[in-house]
């Protein structure tokens, strides 16, 4: 398509070209002209018509130059389009496209080369109709011809086969006798004589060979369940080495991860030694502390009694003191009855001198006693004073020391109360350090426990390699087997190799006999057997 | 007077029976879109503005209006030619859209230049309305062309033909413009009139023409086309 625009637009090009070089020329030789005929006719006519004729002049020129134009663009267009559209028809027929639209509603020049394209067109395709038809008769002919020749071939190819099929060894088949060629029949009839009796020869040797095929067979299957077996028990070792390396690996792991946890458990068992051992020494240190305070308390008992008889005591002191001042008192009062007397004694001596004078020494002596009577118990009366005060002495200091002493009791009751709180908290806490000690002990006890199922563990982990050394064992057992097995199939191989050393003697015997020309056919067939030994 | 006349009835009459002519031809066609009104629509608008400068010339109606029939009947005509020769070539709507407004300037100037009462305006005008054709030129053989290469070639040839015949007749009338009584004055008003007259009937005549003749000038140019918008030329 492109092809044919271009060179369309070239032959456009080359008519554009021409007719814009003729409408040039044209208006050229037509200005000469009319300038010419100006300058001709200017000075021979009036010169106020001057300007009218050079006008209607020019405008003549103008009108032709533009007729021509008309007429030539026109012109050119029509051919030049009319042709670049042929072009492209001629293209699309060159093509192959004879089918193309070439019909042109004109009866000019083109119109008719239209039509002559056509009709070359029409021609031409007429003229492949006719080629190709003939083209279609000579390919049958020559299919015709070639139909017959493939027909002797494959007759040919046929028997070939089946001679093929002979020489393999099948002796059933026959070649077909019933072929166009005469020479090929001929072939065929004398092949299937000749390969009847090679087939009966044959047959006889059949049941013989097929005996040995059946031991051989049978030997064979043998053998190869053998090597089956064999195998299996191969895999078998595989697997039974390959559990063992994987327990052994196992055993190892496990074996590792048990080491520390024995270190741990070991740990843990020190620990918890330590800390019964400690606990323990709380708990005693305790118990000697309730001891302590027992016998505080049983101390305290005994100054608490004590104190209570010196109090007794200081009280019997007490009363006996105030005993001794009822005496005092009695003391006392007797002094002053004395003094009383005493005083009548005076009155009484002191009468009798004023009355008698005979009397008068009487008198005076009893005065005296009198006085001295009087000064008695004057001292007297002066000692018991004295001795009742100092009896309130005693009895006040008495009465101190009672007091004193009951504060001492109070005190030491209290005492014994602070030293029994203490001795219960010191029984509390040798209970607590005893639940410690407990609580340690059944941590130590499982420690044990657990460094026993360790112990056990590490004792079922040997068990285990030594499984693991009796699977090995056991492998090598197995491939002793094997050995053993192999050394039979041996044995086996060399029962096959001797039927084979015999079968071999067989075909040996059997191709000597088959070297003859045309033994084949003999009589003596019972020990040709060609390819028997080869089927087996 | 009477010369002028007959030739504006003239050409009135020719445009009249190629009005009919190309109604005729337009009918017969299937169109697919309204563009096969324009080649009637220009012819139409050409024969009635030459009958109005026939009448007023001979002094029968609209007296003293030839120059501005004229250039009414241009104003109108022009941009629709271009429009045709872009729709052919299925240009862009901007393209068009540019190229009918640079024509209609190139009318409008024309028309104060030449109705111009100073040579400024006069000069000036010429000058504008000439650059404004040269814009129009200009783009039909650029963008315009531009979109004409994927059509056919034969559709390619009548855009070439219509693009080409309308840029070269467009051409003289400018030349004229000078040599006339507008200009130097070589040719006479009478002469200018004449020769305006035979360039319009040939342009629109012929551009119409051609459009129509494309139908008719191999039967399948535009069967195979059809779908394109180059079928409007029918």
């Amino acid at each position: 398509m492109t092809d044919t625009t271009t060179s369309g637009s070239i032959l456009t090009r080359s008519l554009n070209t021409k007719s814009f070089l003729g409408i040039a020329g044209f208006a050229l030789l037509l200005g000469v002209t009319v300038w010419t005929r100006w300058l001709s006719v200017r000075g021979s006519i009036p010169a106020e018509a001057e300007s009218a004729v050079l006008s209607a002049l020019v405008t003549t020129l103008f009108v032709a130059v533009v007729g021509a134009s008309l007429l030539t663009i026109t012109l050119v267009r029509d051919t030049a389009g009319a042709l670049g559209f042929l072009n492209e028809k001629a293209a699309r027929i060159e093509a192959g496209e004879f089918d193309v639209n070439l019909d042109a509603p004109r009866y000019d020049e083109v119109g008719r080369l239209f039509a002559a394209v056509r009709s070359m067109r029409d021609a031409i395709a007429t003229r492949i109709d006719e080629l190709e038809t003939a083209q279609r008769e000579a390919e049958a002919a020559r299919a015709e011809a070639e139909r017959q020749a493939e027909s002797l071939a494959a007759s040919a190819e046929r028997m070939s086969e089946t001679f093929d099929a002979a020489a393999d060894g099948d002796l059933s088949v026959r070649a077909d006798e019933d072929v166009d060629a005469e020479a090929l029949a001929t072939i065929a009839a004398s092949f299937n004589d000749m390969i009847a009796d090679v087939e009966a020869t044959v047959e006889g040797v059949r049941s013989f060979a097929a005996e040995v095929d059946e031991a051989s067979t049978e030997i064979d299957d043998t053998a190869r369940r053998l090597a089956s077996q064999g195998d299996d028990v191969v895999e078998a070792i595989d697997g039974i080495a390959d559990n063992a390396g994987d327990q052994y690996d196992t055993v190892r792991d496990a074996s590792g991860e048990l080491s520390d946890l024995s270190a741990s458990i070991e740990e843990i068992a020190s620990s918890s030694d330590e800390v019964a051992t400690k606990s323990a020494n709380a708990a005693e240190i305790g118990n000697a502390g309730n001891d302590a305070a027992t016998e505080a308390v049983t101390e305290m008992e005994a100054i608490r009694e004590r104190t209570a008889a010196s109090i007794e005591k200081v009280e019997q002191l007490e009363s006996e003191m105030d005993r001794i001042g009822e005496i005092v008192t009695l003391i006392d009062d007797i002094a002053e009855q004395t003094n009383i007397l005493a005083l009548n004694a005076n009155i009484e001596a002191a009468r009798a001198g004023g009355g008698g004078g005979a009397g008068g020494d009487a008198s005076e002596g009893f005065e005296v006693v009198a006085n001295e009577v009087k000064s008695l118990a004057e001292e007297t009366a002066e000692k018991t004073d004295e001795i009742e005060t100092r009896i309130e002495t005693l009895q006040s200091t008495a009465s101190e020391t009672v007091s004193e002493m009951r504060e001492t009791g109070e005190r030491v009751e209290r005492g014994v109360e602070t030293i029994d709180d203490s001795a219960e908290l010191l029984l509390e806490m040798v209970d607590t350090v005893e639940d410690a000690n407990d609580g340690v002990q059944s941590i130590s006890k499982a420690t044990d426990e657990q460094a026993t199922a360790t112990e056990e563990t590490v004792a079922m982990m040997d068990e285990v390699a030594e499984l693991s050394e009796a699977s090995t064992a056991e492998a090598a057992d197995a491939a002793e087997l094997v050995e053993e097995q192999n050394d039979d199939l041996d044995a086996v191989s060399d029962r096959i190799d001797d039927l084979s050393r015999r079968t071999r003697r067989l075909r040996e015997r059997l191709e000597s006999f088959d070297g003859g020309d045309g033994a084949v056919a003999g009589p003596d067939a019972a020990g040709s057997v060609p390819g028997a030994a080869d089927d087996d | 007077m009477q010369v002028e006349t007959a030739v504006f009835a003239a050409v009135a009459a020719l445009m009249g029976v190629s009005t009919v002519a190309f109604v005729a031809f337009s009918l017969l066609g299937d169109h697919e879109n309204e563009y096969f009104l324009l080649p009637p629509a220009i012819m139409s608008i050409a024969g009635l503005s030459y009958a109005g400068m026939a009448a007023s010339s001979g002094g029968i109606a609209l007296e003293g209006l030839v120059v501005e029939l004229r250039y009414l009947d241009w104003a109108l005509t022009t941009p629709l030619i271009v429009l045709h020769i872009a729709v052919v070539a299925a240009a862009p709507r901007k393209t068009i859209a540019a190229a009918m407004g640079a024509d209609a300037l190139m009318i409008g100037a024309g028309y104060a230049a030449t109705t111009a009462a100073t040579p400024g305006v006069k000069w000036g005008g010429f000058a504008v309305s000439s650059v404004a054709f040269l814009a129009v030129v200009y783009l039909l053989l650029t963008t315009v062309t531009d979109g004409v290469r994927d059509e056919s070639a034969a559709v390619q040839g009548t855009f070439r033909t219509l693009r080409d015949l309308t840029i070269a007749l467009w051409f003289v009338y400018p030349v004229i413009w000078l040599l006339g009584g507008s200009g130097v004055g070589v040719i006479s008003t009478a002469d200018y009139h004449f020769i305006v007259a035979v360039l319009d009937t040939t342009a629109k005549v012929g551009f119409t023409s051609i459009v129509t003749f494309s139908i008719t000038r191999v039967g399948d140019l535009f069967a195979e086309s059809e779908t394109t918008t180059a079928t409007t030329a029918a």
